[in-house]
């Protein structure tokens, strides 16, 4: 049995997996896909499976086409992947499932941008569709600072951030829920809480655990299952009148503060998902 | 333990024997850095955040 740990950038969560798969006797090779020259019909590796880490998005999901056009299985799909990397395409799936989620708009211009918080009423949440750790979400109380943002978002050059995602503010209760999902299993949630209304622990969220209710754990399964994907962080917000709500879907989620504030052994967790599906 | 030199600061750091290409090794003069290795030769270079990372 190998594992092909797919990455670009090594940090403790990586370490943590090659030190799991050690633990369980599994052998795991690192594959640094920015060492690597790729085929387009993809690059043959001796292994049995693979487990995608790289950090960056577009390497993430570029190494995945390749490992798969070669025939590696690869954790999670490339499709997988591509869907959760899209806020906007997340969210109409979560939907189409008929799983509660923040009510968003979409609008493709400064102008429909304008009437689409209008139609959510202030505040009112502004985000890409493409983004990460929260970077380039703003909350909005008012139409002059959202002529702001979008006047400011003009001059990016990126056409991603030309389309918006206005979401209404959901009050949540100072913090999310992260609640990892590993196969069929949900085997544990932090709660990530901050008086900053951005709750991402990369932003300074303060980890704690989370209990998983049936309900919790029932909406996370869907809602993994709605999008693909195997091995994934997703976000919760609790709605004091509507109850949960999931937020987005990480298809490469970040574990460190999970595994430091609730001694779960997430990493052997993945590894022994993966010994599960390579044997399949 | 191999050593290779803080491009920032000029001193040595100390690098693990079982290092991977893409480490971060965090260095006492304060800067994060990445580990390349070239031909066999361990290098470090500061690490830069892509404006695509994250989860």
């Amino acid at each position: 049995m190998n594992i092909a740990l797919i990455y670009d950038i090594a940090r403790w969560e990586e370490r943590a997996l090659l030190e799991a798969s050690r633990k369980l006797s599994v052998n795991m090779t690192p594959l640094h896909v920015k060492s690597k020259v790729f085929p387009v019909e993809g690059l043959r590796e001796n292994a049995d499976i693979g487990l995608q880490r790289s950090l960056s998005h577009a390497l993430a999901l570029s190494s995945t086409v390749l490992f798969e056009s070669s025939g590696l299985r690869v954790v999670n799909t490339s499709k997988a992947i591509s869907l959760a990397q899209d806020k906007l395409w997340t969210l109409t799936l979560l939907s189409k499932a008929g799983i509660p989620t923040p009510k968003t708009v979409v609008a493709f211009s400064e102008q429909s941008a304008m009437e689409a918080a209008k139609m959510i009423g202030y505040p009112v949440v502004v985000k890409p569709v493409n983004g990460s750790w929260g970077k380039l979400v703003s909350l909005v109380e008012d139409d002059e600072t959202l002529r702001v943002i979008l006047e400011h978002k003009a001059f990016i050059s990126n056409p991603q951030f030309k389309i918006h995602l206005i979401q209404e503010y959901v009050r949540k209760p100072g913090r999310d829920i992260r609640v990892f999902v590993v196969g069929d299993e949900v085997p544990v949630a932090i709660y990530r809480v901050s008086s900053h209304w951005i709750t991402n622990t990369a932003r300074g969220g303060l980890a704690m655990p989370a209990p998983i209710d049936e309900e919790l754990g029932n909406l996370a399964l869907k809602a993994s299952e709605a999008l693909g994907v195997e091995v994934s962080g997703i976000d919760v917000f609790e709605d004091p009148e509507r109850g949960y709500l999931v937020n987005e879907i990480n298809a490469v989620p970040d574990f460190r503060n999970t595994v430091a504030v609730t001694g779960y052994d997430l990493p052997a967790k993945m590894v022994e998902y993966l010994v599960r599906e390579a044997k399949r | 333990m191999p050593q290779a030199r803080c491009p920032i600061c000029g001193r040595n750091v100390q690098v693990p024997e079982d290092v991977l290409p893409g480490e971060v090794l965090d260095h006492e003069c304060g800067v994060s850095l990445e580990v390349v290795i070239d031909g066999g030769k361990i290098l470090l270079k500061p690490l830069e955040i892509g404006e695509d990372w994250g989860e």
